[in-house]
């Protein structure tokens, strides 16, 4: 096993740029998972670890080893890919000793890796079959055989659960999480469903537009994100932004004047934030349904979603924006009828100009 | 900049060193000989080569065989591009759209095999097999005796009146089949739709083949075209095998020219300009008709 | 047949369509008489290979045969040393078709799967291998192979045809390479497969049909040579089938049944070839018209 160190890393593809002065390190036996949407360059990065890419400048070091210069095979990784590019002529039993054979690893080595692969995966019955014979979820498990049976020092994961149907790919997800709990092995995981990324990583790491945008545990990514990007990308629903009209102080920390009037409290402190261009951020959990005295914001309800724990209302304010809130269990609102939340203060966050988050002080 | 992909691109070329030396060796070298060789007099013996310039284009210029191999050559692409893709088309459309639904697939199948026959054999034979046929006292005119029109027996390939046709029937003979293979493996892939659509239309066979089949056709009657026309100018062994050019030079084409001149009458420049001169032609008709198919791709149809 | 069923798969079945009766007996009567005339040739030159050639100078060449005498047949067979031509053609086109595949393979790999920079530039120039006519390269080969002593020999006759099918191959295996599934590819890099590995343990396995279609190719026009046979092939034992129908002509033998004899040997084999591999012919004449 072996950590993961990333310097000034840039790439271009021709004249474009695709990623910018990334700088990174991953610890030995982390799981972590680069989040982001389509084109942010994820997918380039793993590869670049890979070998699959060539980098335009900086250095890679994987267990303090210089690699960045290194053919894919010399690198100690083993990679999933997404559409699981297994050799299709092959039985599983070869497509997994191929790259074994290839670096002259003794018979007995061998089976010996593949039976226990086998054993991980519950696929042993499989082993003499052609990927043709396979279905989609089998054929993910011999991709993650081969994977394993190199014993590398990082594996590299490349969406692999898109290409599976929906029941599939949440049990999957489950026995991934499984399988590094076994090995204790270090994985980096590509993909844009955050759902995936906040059940499986040790760590995030969401990427934007040739940039990292936050490193951090799912918890504190939730939580605490550090840009407007990061708020709006994980959560679903996703956060509410509400413009402010007008700030003002309370103990040092802020307070916000919506343009429909209401007056938020938060724990966010005065200090460091400028005039004008800010957003307020809150999460429809932390918005509760209240009554109108006890509200601090309301308006009139638009939609109702009942999803059965809970159900997400859909109000527009009286200006005329739209904010989403909660009620658990099946609410008895009903739509057209006004309505009040109380906000949670400290769960408060404030967008700067910069998109920059500025959240609670405790 | 990109270092490890230069160097990793690097070993990829080494692949292509046996297949670019031998295409150096066996096709560009020659080719630049020749055009040298053209440009001499020469009896391809130990005597070395002597310049002369010109000479001998300008005396091809004159030379009435060579305009002759020419204008044989343009009556050869009608028999052997402009006839079997027509023919092709229309036996194509009627097996594939017709004898298919009509009949069964096998009837079909069973057509397009018996007329591809032809394709298959080594052209010399073939042209054995019909000079055979095509002989003064052979069956051809055995037959037309045998039917009373005995006066339309010739001497099919003795005769400069009738030499010509008679082997660019042999050709039609020969070339059919593969225009016939080739649209009927690209109709397909026609969505049947756009038939059926047509028939409730109420198209007539005829309006659907204008119609469908010879626009979606386009990409392989323009391979077939292009293949089929630069086989014509190359055309050779048919030539060889049943007219030697002749009678007096009444089929020759300029491959068979330049063959004679190689190695009849040894002479060389000659000769080399001839195939020179073919050469370019044939570059020259290539480029413009691959201009014209990626135009027609282009604009779409 | 491959082609066949995917044929079968877009055509209406012809349960279903309404059979509009008599026409259609006629178009099928129409292309039973092309058909009749296209292999009119065929049965002219097997009936009448078996028959006396008094037979034949008192019933004429279309009717059957009144007995069965191979003697026509014999005598050709051994005049020409046909076994020995039969040899040398498969010989040749065995090992051209080989060649011109592997050689095909090389460099489809290095333009398709390796991109390599000026890899279209080389599949334009090879263009002018399909394009230039044998005559103009025949005769500085001709010259070169005398004096590498390889004139009259075999072997100058396959490297020669098989360097200029390389053309046609490296087209078709580039195309099909350049939509081969990278995955794969980078999947056994990191497997630690050298290139040569790939291409060996990785590709070709994956790709034997369309080797195979390709190879039958080659060996049916290999086989159907004319020009460069005839010109480095000078001695009797080392021509080919082709050669020896061409140089027949020029006996112009007058008797009827050994010229039928002659054809029949002569286009018997290909028939053969065909019956045997149809199925990959038609196939692959669909792969290469239609890209």
């Amino acid at each position: 096993m072996a950590g993961i160190n990333i310097k000034s890393l840039t790439k271009h593809f021709g004249a474009v740029q695709v990623l910018n002065d990334i700088d990174l390190t991953i610890e030995r036996g982390e799981f972590v998972v680069f989040l982001g949407g389509s084109g942010c360059g994820k997918s380039t990065l793993l590869r670049m670890i890979a070998g699959l890419e060539t980098i335009t400048s900086g250095e890679i070091w994987i267990g303090g080893k210089r690699v960045d210069q290194l053919p894919p095979g010399e690198r100690g990784v083993s990679m999933v890919f997404q559409s699981y590019a297994l050799y299709p002529h092959m039985t599983v039993r070869d497509n997994m000793s191929f790259g074994l054979k290839n670096i002259k690893t003794p018979k007995h080595e061998i089976a010996r890796r593949i039976e226990e692969a086998a054993k991980i995966l519950e696929m042993p019955h499989l082993l003499d079959r052609k990927p043709s014979a396979l279905s989609g979820g089998q054929r993910q498990r011999v991709a993650i055989g081969r994977a394993i049976v190199r014993e590398p020092d990082v594996f590299l994961f490349d969406e692999p659960l898109s290409n599976l149907d929906a029941g599939l790919r949440t049990r999957t997800r489950v026995e991934l999480a499984q399988l590094h709990e076994r090995l204790g092995a270090t994985m980096v995981f590509v993909t844009h469903d955050q759902v995936e990324a906040m059940t499986l990583a040790d760590r995030i790491v969401l990427l934007n537009n040739k940039k990292i945008e936050q490193v951090a545990t799912p918890v504190e990514i939730y939580t605490r994100p550090a840009t407007r990007y990061v708020a709006q990308f994980v959560g679903s629903p996703g956060m509410n932004f509400i413009n402010i009209a007008g700030l003002d102080e309370a103990g040092g920390l802020a307070t916000a004047t919506l343009p429909d009037g209401s007056v938020i409290k938060t724990a966010v402190a005065l200090n460091g934030l400028s005039n004008s261009g800010l957003t307020l951020g809150i999460r429809p959990e932390h918005l509760v349904v209240t009554t109108a005295e006890k509200g601090d914001i309301g308006g009139q309800v638009e939609t109702i979603e009942r999803l059965g724990d809970r159900s997400l209302v859909h109000v527009r304010l009286k200006d005329g924006s739209k904010i989403i809130g909660t009620d658990p269990g099946m609410t008895t609102i009903t739509t057209g009828s006004p309505i009040a939340f109380a906000v949670e203060a400290t769960k408060v966050s404030i967008f700067d100009e910069k998109d920059a988050a500025h959240h609670s002080v405790n | 900049m990109d270092k490890s992909k230069s160097a990793g691109r690097a070993g990829y070329y080494l692949y292509m060193i046996p297949g670019v030396l031998g295409f150096v060796l066996i096709v560009l070298v020659p080719l630049i000989a020749n055009f040298a060789i053209s440009f001499t007099t020469w009896k391809g013996g130990v005597i070395p080569p002597r310049y002369v310039g010109f000479e001998n284009y300008q005396r091809l210029l004159h030379d009435a065989a060579f305009w002759g191999s020419i204008q044989h050559t343009l009556l050869f692409i009608i028999s052997m591009t402009i006839v079997p893709i027509i023919l092709g088309l229309v036996l194509a459309a009627v097996l594939f759209d017709y004898i298919s639904a009509q009949f069964s697939q096998t009837w079909s199948s069973f057509f397009r095999a018996g007329f591809y026959l032809p394709q298959i054999l080594p052209l010399t034979a073939a042209g054995v097999l019909w000079a055979w046929i095509l002989n003064p006292i052979g069956i051809i005119n055995a037959v037309l005796k045998a039917i009373g029109l005995d006066f339309m027996a010739k001497n099919w390939l003795g005769d400069a009146t009738y030499a010509l046709w008679a082997v660019s029937a042999v050709i039609v003979w020969v070339q059919v089949g593969y225009c016939l293979v080739v649209f009927m493996s690209g109709l397909a892939r026609v969505d049947p739709s756009l038939y059926e659509a047509a028939e409730l239309d109420n198209a007539s066979w005829f309006a659907r083949f204008r119609a469908i089949t010879i626009p979606m056709l386009m990409p392989e009657i323009f391979v077939v075209a292009l293949t089929t026309l630069i086989a014509a100018l190359k055309v050779f062994a048919p030539i060889y095998v049943l007219t030697s050019g002749g009678p007096d030079n009444a089929t020759t084409v300029p491959s068979y020219l330049s063959y004679y001149h190689f190695f009849t009458t040894n002479r060389v420049g000659y000769a080399a300009a001839i195939a020179t001169l073919q050469t370019v032609m044939t570059i020259i008709l290539g480029i413009v008709f691959l201009r014209m198919q990626s135009k027609q791709a282009e604009g779409g149809h | 047949m491959a082609t066949a069923s995917s044929i079968s798969t877009h055509t209406v079945s012809a349960e279903h369509r309404v059979r509009s009766g008599f026409g259609r007996w006629v178009v099928l009567g129409i292309l039973l008489v092309f058909l009749a005339g296209t292999l009119f040739p065929f049965f002219l030159a097997a009936v009448n290979a078996i028959k006396t050639p008094s037979d034949y100078a008192a019933n004429g060449p279309l009717a059957l045969p009144r007995s069965f005498d191979l003697t026509a047949l014999k005598n050709f067979w051994a005049t020409v040393d046909f076994p020995r031509k039969l040899f040398n053609s498969v010989l040749i086109s065995g090992c051209t078709a080989i060649l011109a595949v592997v050689l095909s393979l090389l460099n489809a790999y290095a333009i398709g799967i390796g991109r390599v920079r000026g890899g279209q530039g080389v599949l334009v120039l090879l263009l002018i291998s399909i394009m230039a006519p044998q005559e103009a390269l025949v005769y500085p080969l001709y010259y070169m192979s005398k004096q590498v002593g390889l004139f009259d020999s075999m072997l100058s006759v396959i490297l020669i045809i098989g360097v200029l099918h390389t053309a046609f191959g490296t087209y078709l295996l580039s195309s099909v390479l350049a939509t081969f599934p990278r995955e794969i590819i980078e999947a056994a890099q990191i497997d630690n497969a050298s290139r040569w590995q790939i291409l060996w343990m990785v590709i070709v396995p994956v790709l034997r049909p369309t080797l195979a279609v390709l190879a039958t190719f080659f060996f049916i026009w290999t086989w159907n040579e004319f020009l460069i046979p005839l010109v480095f092939l000078v001695s009797n034992n080392n021509q080919t089938i082709s050669v020896a129908m061409g140089v027949l002509t020029g006996a112009n033998t007058q008797d009827p049944t050994a010229i039928a004899a002659a054809s029949l040997l002569g286009i018997t084999p290909t028939i053969i070839f065909f019956l045997i591999f149809q199925r990959t012919l038609t196939r692959g004449v669909a792969v290469g018209a239609v890209k």
